[in-house]
Formats: C-alpha cells, sequence, structure tokens
C-alpha cells in the first residue's frame, strides 16, 4: 500500500513534467453571455479568421469554405522576390511534404504583388515547386483584401513581441486550427523555427483530429 | 630555375589568385548587403502605406470640396505610385550569382546601378507616407 502510494505519486509528478502546454489562441477575445439549460452561463469568443476569397493558381475562386475543418499554414509572399521568398519557400515545402498524404492539412500563399502575380504568373510558379493545387493554394486578390487578411492573421505580432510576422512580407508563417483559431506565428526563414512549426502541427492535429 | 623555386612561384601565384577572389567574392557580399539592408529599411512600410491609402480615401467620404478632393487623391496616388515603385524594383532586380556569367566589375557596377534605383525608392516611400499621416493627423485634429 506504501509503496503503491510513492509509485502514484511519482507517476503523477511525471505526468505533470512531460504534459505540454496548450498553445495559445492568439488575438481579442470577448465574453458573450448565453442560455445553456435555462441558465446564464458567459462564454468566450476567441479571434477567427474572417471570411475571405481570393483566386488561385488554378483560376479558381478559393474561400474559407475551402478551409473548413482543416489546420492549415498561411504565408505572404510574391513570385519575384528576391530575398526571403526563396527561404521561406523551401521550408513551406517541407511541411508540404512531411504531410503529403494527410487531407487535414493545406497550405495557402498570398501573393502581395497583386498586378503583377496573376493566375496564370502563380501557375508557373507552382508547377517550379511541382505542387499540388489542391493542397497548396497560391492566392491572389486585391490589395486591400490582400493587406487586409494580413492583419488577421499577424494579430500574434501585436500582442507578442517575440513573435515573427510584424509586417505582411516578413517571412512568417501562421498556423491556424480548424477552429480558425491563429495558434502561432513562426520565422519562415528559420529552419529551427519551421522544425517548431511542425511539431505544433503536430500537437494541433493529434487534438483536433483525433 | 630551380625546381623549388618554381613550384615557390607557381604556389604563390595560386594563393593570390585564391586570396583575389575570396576577397572579390566579400566586396561583393558586402556590397549586396548594403543595397538590400535599403530594401529591408523599408519595406516593412509597405503595411503602413496601404493603411494609409485606406484611411486617405476614407476621408474622402463626405468632403465636397474640389481642391480639397484633389490634395488627398494626389496623395492616394503617391502612395500608389511609391508602393508600385518598390514592387517594379524588386521583380527586376537579380541577386548576382556566378552562373550569370558577369564578371567582378560588371556585378559591383550593377550593385551600384541598383543602390542609386532602391534610394529612389526609398525616398519616395518615406515622402508619401510622411505627408500622407500628416494629413491623416491634421483630419484627426479638425
Amino acid at each position: 500500500m506504501k509503496y503503491g502510494l510513492i509509485v502514484l505519486c511519482i507517476s503523477l509528478v511525471f505526468l505533470g513534467c512531460t504534459q505540454e502546454e496548450e498553445l495559445p489562441i492568439y488575438g481579442n477575445r470577448d465574453y458573450v453571455k448565453k442560455e445553456v439549460n435555462g441558465k446564464t452561463v458567459v462564454d468566450t469568443v476567441f479571434h477567427k479568421i474572417p471570411p475571405f476569397s481570393f483566386t488561385n493558381q488554378d483560376s479558381l475562386v478559393i474561400t474559407e469554405a475551402l478551409f473548413k475543418d482543416k489546420l492549415y499554414i498561411s504565408d505572404f509572399f510574391f513570385t519575384s522576390c528576391p530575398t526571403i521568398c526563396p527561404k521561406v519557400k523551401a521550408q513551406m515545402l517541407r511541411i508540404y511534404e512531411k504531410y503529403a498524404d494527410n487531407p487535414n492539412v493545406l497550405l495557402i500563399s498570398h501573393s502581395i504583388d497583386t498586378k503583377y502575380d496573376t493566375p496564370a504568373v502563380l501557375k508557373k510558379f507552382a508547377d517550379k515547386l511541382d505542387i499540388d493545387s489542391k493542397r497548396w493554394h497560391l492566392v491572389t486578390g486585391t490589395k486591400d483584401d490582400i493587406y487586409g487578411i494580413a492583419k488577421q492573421y499577424f494579430i500574434a505580432a501585436a500582442e507578442d513581441p517575440n513573435s515573427p510576422g510584424g509586417y505582411t512580407h516578413s517571412g512568417g508563417l501562421v498556423l491556424i486550427d480548424k477552429r480558425k483559431h491563429v495558434r502561432g506565428v513562426y520565422d519562415g526563414t528559420e529552419p529551427d523555427e519551421v522544425t517548431t512549426l511542425l511539431k505544433d502541427m503536430d500537437r494541433v492535429l493529434a487534438k483536433q483530429f483525433k | 630555375m630551380n625546381r623549388s623555386v618554381y613550384l615557390f612561384v607557381i604556389l604563390s601565384i595560386t594563393l593570390i589568385m585564391g586570396c583575389g577572389a575570396n576577397s572579390n567574392e566579400a566586396k561583393l557580399n558586402k556590397r549586396v548587403s548594403e543595397v538590400m539592408a535599403i530594401h529591408d529599411e523599408v519595406m516593412p512600410k509597405m503595411d503602413v502605406m496601404v493603411e494609409h491609402e485606406n484611411k486617405l480615401k476614407a476621408l474622402k467620404v463626405g468632403v465636397t470640396d474640389e481642391t480639397e478632393l484633389g490634395h488627398l487623391d494626389r496623395q492616394v496616388g503617391q502612395l500608389q505610385e511609391a508602393g508600385e515603385l518598390m514592387m517594379s524594383w524588386m521583380r527586376k532586380f537579380s541577386m548576382p550569382s556566378a552562373e550569370s556569367g558577369q564578371s567582378f566589375e560588371e556585378t559591383m557596377k550593377y550593385l551600384d546601378k541598383e543602390e542609386k534605383r532602391i534610394i529612389v525608392v526609398r525616398d519616395a516611400m518615406n515622402s508619401s507616407l510622411e505627408e500622407a499621416m500628416e494629413t491623416v493627423k491634421n483630419y484627426k485634429n479638425k
């Protein structure tokens, strides 16, 4: 009995030590009252990625509906970018390849060069990367819409000074869960950061896609 | 010529040539960093520029005075033009590489030219943004 108690205590301590902290949910939160079984309870409403509509490399209109119940990674780039984009694309390819057979994972890259990066240009770029347009969407839209949605994704930068993605074209990769919550922003130019992102993706997948 | 002297001369030439190539590479890298530093300094301002473009457009709502409308339109145009200048610079800029077949001197000349261009872009971005910020601030204080 005495030994059993010791083993139980050690196990609890061990479990406590190995339990990973939950990934944060970024952005403002609202508290709303609602009725549940005749009782008034306070519910927390977290920041969500709002509806959007863009055109992808196949000239198809892509909306938030496509990302319903998916975990996805979002970033901002343009095809002629001389500096950080090639580094970030190499890291995005790592993510793309790791989850090649996972239908719950999608990628979306928004071009900030809305004038030059037409669907045809994006198509050529996608062909060069040799990616499947059903899993990795390279999208274009109006300048207002692209910069507008970027603000929604990089919400983390506003509240966490250590978070990358302080501005749209900074190489930040954003992790969005199946509830459209921003769960992390990572520096896409740093392979180590992307390794962390891959681990975090696994954590969210394990939790939300059992 | 004595064989060892001959060997020494060959070795020295190889070393000097090797050092020359290395120092050229270092010079090129330094020059590229200098040019890109100007780009990196202003690129983050693109977001603020788009934000101010929208603020200026919003200020136009309800304005009937032609001069005032013209003033706001001109500033929106300046922001758009400066943003497009940056995008256009980035589209055309080609990062020096060994495959380009250009000599060291040619590449250095190219980088000098690109530095002048990106300075023009930087100044256009800074001045259009400063002007827009000032206008937005003045409207708030009205």
